[in-house]
């Protein structure tokens, strides 16, 4: 049974330590960064798997919309959504910057892989991702989550 | 004695456990660091610190010190330049080498903060001295070249496509032993296509500035291709798969950096246009089943034009120059 524990510890430890850590809402981000940890001890594989993915693209999905939201609402910057996906939080992180800085490309790629694997596992019946396809998701995102709270707030 | 073997390691966990941090991890996992740092601790929210304990074995070589200082850079890219980088040295500093002492110094000049710390040290004053430590904050005149790095690698990935390099990731192709043949190729190759080269090329570095020292080093290549271009391009060589220690593959990455940064009065300064040193590849550069293309893409990101065909690197000259 892989609970990912040390992986899931991380990225908790580097969210609480970064400057991102003072906005309230990135409170619900670690929350759901718990809640991934807690899914590892769910008995049943597809069960564990299913709820591990689903608690990993949360998070990652409500990071990057905080931090294009949070940039967005300055009011230099170009306004943003009303409603922020994975994948429009990254074209305007990527279109507008944030602070100056955006996701390097071999990072924008893998978030890109997160949004097609995402994509997959939630809306297709009786997929389940492998503990190594699960490993790889996250991977991925903790090195899109370590990037994105490197830029300036 | 190893830091860790001694039972430092453990003597240092009980130290931050008495103190009241935010978070504190063991043995943390950081997707884009190839040797993990001992612990990572969040002192308040909003302040992430990083510990390496070190121990003389990392002074005993340079391959080893620069393997050391990879690990400072890949933290500070990955974790951000706010990011504290703390190193506990449990050893007796009084047994080093002038030599040695000079790798320390120039652990000590990148380090954010060393704290030396006997390996037999009292909890309690061990505890007096990490809590102290912690205080830290990353400083700031480093600063340039973190962001000079990420710069860097923003630059060098740019164009990075995973699916030029599934040759080098795949197969098993074991890797020959000892560089000489392999030079010996590499010359006939660039030879045969009326490209002079020079054997043992040598690079001025910044290293000594970083450390405070003399200048006096300076970073060895087997071999440099002439006269492409006007300017020499060096070529290192790399052995590697699966089972190779990985020391190796951190040095490479220092190199890959500090070759881009040279000395200018008392400052240290990053190089301006450089043609991108080759790394020929011998053998399979496959990460992990997770990540395998892990250090194909590290290598690139500091600047290394990755080769695994001895044949195409006159070829990879010629292109380099009219890119």
């Amino acid at each position: 049974m892989k609970t990912f524990k040390r992986e899931i510890s991380s990225i908790l430890t580097t969210l609480q330590g970064s400057p991102w850590a003072s906005l309230a809402v990135v409170q619900s981000v670690l929350n759901e960064y718990g809640h991934l940890a807690g899914a590892g001890w769910t008995w049943n594989a597809k069960r564990r798997t299913s709820l591990q993915i689903f608690h990993a693209c949360r998070a990652i999905d409500t990071l990057l919309a905080q931090i294009a939201e949070h940039e967005s609402s300055k009011p230099t910057t170009v306004t943003g959504k009303p409603y922020w996906t994975l994948g429009s939080s990254l074209r305007y992180i990527q279109n507008n910057t944030i602070g100056g800085s955006r996701f390097i490309p071999a990072t924008k790629s893998d978030i890109d892989s997160l949004t097609t694997d995402r994509n997959s596992y939630l809306h297709r019946a009786d997929l389940f991702p492998t503990d190594l396809q699960l490993q790889i998701f996250l991977t991925r995102t903790a090195r899109a989550l370590q990037e994105a709270v490197n830029f300036p707030m | 004695m190893d830091a860790k073997s001694s039972g430092g390691r453990k003597r240092v966990q009980d130290a931050l456990r008495g103190l009241q941090l935010a978070s504190l991890q063991q043995n943390p996992f950081l997707p884009d660091v190839l040797h993990q740092p001992d612990f990572l601790l969040v002192p308040e929210f909003g302040r992430l610190i990083v510990i390496y304990l070190l121990s003389s074995k990392i002074t005993e070589s340079w391959t080893n010190t620069l393997a050391q200082v990879e690990d400072l850079f890949e933290v500070k890219l990955q974790c951000g330049d706010a990011t504290a980088v703390y190193g506990l040295w449990m050893d007796d500093l009084g047994s080093l080498m002038p030599r040695e002492m000079d790798r320390f110094r120039l652990l000590e000049g990148l380090f954010d903060r060393i704290d030396i710390v006997h390996p037999t040290e009292p909890l309690r004053s061990l505890l007096a001295i990490v809590s102290e430590g912690l205080q830290l904050r990353a400083r700031a005149e480093l600063a340039f070249l973190w962001q000079g790095e990420r710069q860097r690698t923003f630059t060098n990935l740019r164009r990075y496509r995973e699916k030029r390099f599934t040759d080098m990731v795949s197969g098993s192709r074991p890797p020959r032993v000892g560089q000489r043949g392999i030079l010996r190729d590499i010359e006939g190759a660039l030879s045969r296509t009326g490209i002079d080269s020079e054997k043992n090329f040598h690079i001025a570095t910044a290293k000594d500035q970083l450390a405070g020292v003399a200048q006096r080093n300076s970073f060895k290549f087997p071999v440099a291709a002439l006269a492409v271009g006007g300017e020499p391009v060096p070529i290192e060589i790399l052995s590697f798969d699966k089972s190779a220690d990985r020391t190796r593959l951190r040095y490479i990455m220092t190199k890959g950096r500090l070759i881009h940064y040279g000395a200018a009065e008392d400052r240290v300064i990053l190089r301006g246009r450089w043609r991108r040193p080759i790394l020929y590849v011998e053998g399979n550069l496959s990460g992990p089943g997770h990540d395998p293309y892990r250090y194909v893409r590290a290598l690139t990101s500091v600047g290394w034009h990755l080769v695994n065909e001895i044949s195409t690197i006159p070829e990879v000259l010629r292109e380099d120059v009219q890119a």
